[in-house]
């Protein structure tokens, strides 16, 4: 059985005179598991705030069946209700979001990934990554086209290759992660961030123990180091600590 | 449709219809002045009415941005009007393009070598400008009298010019033009640079079918490394190890 233990969240745009274009779920009982999520509208296209709450909205009616949520058939979903946003406005026929979500069941988490949100799970002292960001140079270096080190001076980190957008092919990453392989006693921490959350956690990834074993001081920290060297986008973090019991052997 | 328009100070005469795209159709016609002196024979693009505001400010950047280039190697505008119900422009009309000639198989190694100079020197010239092309393939370059080949077709074209983006904004990239002349970065990721118009000239060389200067493959093995930076750095150092190999015929 999967408790939900604390949480941690704050999303805030980047500057107070325009929309925040992320969208987020915090943790919601489905089934016997918790759903939660971050979307963030693509900001080079209008309608983008649009596009990631109605992610969310979708994303937040999902059912689970046999402890899962149907992935592919989610982003199916919110893909063709973003298309809908083109036909109440013509401007809108461009606009799209990311979407990250995790479904946290009784044996693991399931994730639900396309574009550059993140997700990481806390490991002793230090987060590891578990998505892969869907971005133009994550593609290059997978590809062997570029080395890390040579697109540092090239331009291309913000643009993405896939997202939930009426005319962009769906090409999503699921993953399904045992508990067991996260940590070794019941209790499991959980991030997920926008890119203008995370950009200011790679900057200098650490923080005390009792800082990332507790999703509310981590989203204070986090915050506070955001706002002290000024937001470079709409910022967003969902954390959340879940226990969960180890199978009993009855025998 | 075919029509008769006054634009300014010119009248414009429709001949025929002389060739049909995605975009819409163009027009051979006869441009007049309000005095009824012939100025001579162009070509017209127009666009189709069906196609919405993101095509018809494709269409005004293609205009704008071909306009701008001044070059004998490059298909000239001279006339245009973007408020039109179809907007349209006038340019050079041709007397073929090089896919025909290529299909035809009576090009010598001179004409070939010339065609290739030529093509080279339009391109080094957008390049100059700070735009990419795009979309260099042998049915855009287009033979005008006297053997003068020119580069067209700027429905692709790119400013390179960061300053021209108002604002660095997450966006979603895609890979666009003809997949026999796309580099491995524009199909994996639609990452556009100079390396990826330089791929393209690469094998558009290879059509030509050089056999006769062996030194050339090399500078096409050059310009279609998989990866960019193994490639030439700018158009005019691969137009002087070509003119090198042209020259070494038969070495």
């Amino acid at each position: 059985m999967i408790k939900l233990i604390g949480c941690g969240v704050f999303s805030y745009p980047k500057n107070f005179d325009r929309n925040n274009q992320d969208s987020f779920l915090t943790p919601r009982n489905i089934g016997n598991g918790f759903l939660l999520a971050v979307a963030d509208g693509v900001g080079a296209y209008h309608g983008a705030d649009k596009a990631s709450k109605i992610a969310i909205d979708v994303l937040a009616e999902t059912k689970a069946m046999g402890g899962k949520i149907d992935v592919e058939s989610t982003f199916r979903t919110i893909k063709s209700e973003i298309a809908k946003l083109s036909i109440l406005n013509e401007s809108f026929q461009d606009a799209a979001t990311t979407l990250t979500f995790c479904y946290a069941g009784e044996k693991g988490f399931q994730i639900g990934h396309i574009g550059d949100c993140r997700i990481y799970v806390r490991k002793n002292d230090k987060l590891i990554q578990l998505t892969k960001d869907h971005t133009q140079h994550q593609k290059l270096i997978d590809e062997g086209i570029y080395r890390a080190s040579e697109l540092k001076k090239l331009s291309g980190k913000n643009t993405l290759f896939t997202a939930l957008s009426k005319n962009i092919n769906l090409q999503s990453q699921e993953i399904y992660i045992p508990y067991s392989e996260i940590t070794n006693d019941s209790y499991v921490d959980l991030f997920i961030m926008s890119d203008g959350a995370y950009h200011f956690w790679e900057k200098r990834p650490k923080f005390l123990l009792n800082t990332l074993s507790d999703p509310s001081s981590f989203a204070s920290s986090l915050h506070r180091r955001i706002k002290r060297f000024q937001p470079i986008d709409d910022y967003t973090l969902v954390a959340a600590k879940f226990s969960f019991l180890p199978e009993i052997n009855e025998n | 449709m075919l029509m008769e328009d006054v634009h300014g100070n010119y009248k414009i005469k429709v001949l025929s219809k002389i060739g049909q795209g995605g975009f819409g159709y163009v027009e051979h016609i006869e441009l007049f002045n309000l005095a009824g002196h012939k100025c001579g024979n162009y070509a017209r693009k127009v666009l189709s009415p069906e196609l919405n505001d993101e095509f018809r400010r494709r269409f005004a950047r293609e205009v704008t941005y071909q306009a701008s280039c001044v070059h004998n190697n490059i298909v000239h505008i001279y006339l245009c009007n973007l408020r039109a119900e179809q907007p349209w422009f006038v340019m050079n009309l041709a007397e073929g393009d090089l896919l025909k000639d290529l299909e035809e198989g009576n090009l010598s190694f001179n004409e070939k070598s010339d065609i290739l100079r030529m093509i080279f020197n339009g391109v080094a010239y957008i390049h100059s400008r700070g735009f990419l092309h795009r979309d260099i393939k042998p049915n855009n370059v287009l033979k005008f009298n006297k053997n003068t080949y020119k580069v067209s077709d700027f429905g692709l074209v790119k400013n390179l010019d960061k300053d021209a983006e108002s604002e660095v904004l997450t966006k979603i990239a895609s890979a666009m033009g003809t997949t026999r002349y796309m580099a491995p970065e524009v199909l994996y990721a639609g990452d556009y640079s100079k390396q990826t118009d330089i791929f393209a000239l690469g094998l558009l060389i290879e059509d030509l079918n050089l056999a006769e200067a062996p030194g050339v493959q090399r500078v096409i093995d050059k310009s279609t490394a998989r990866r960019p930076l193994d490639r030439y750095a700018e158009v005019s150092e691969m137009l002087k190890d070509l003119n090198l190999a042209l020259e070494g015929k038969g070495k």
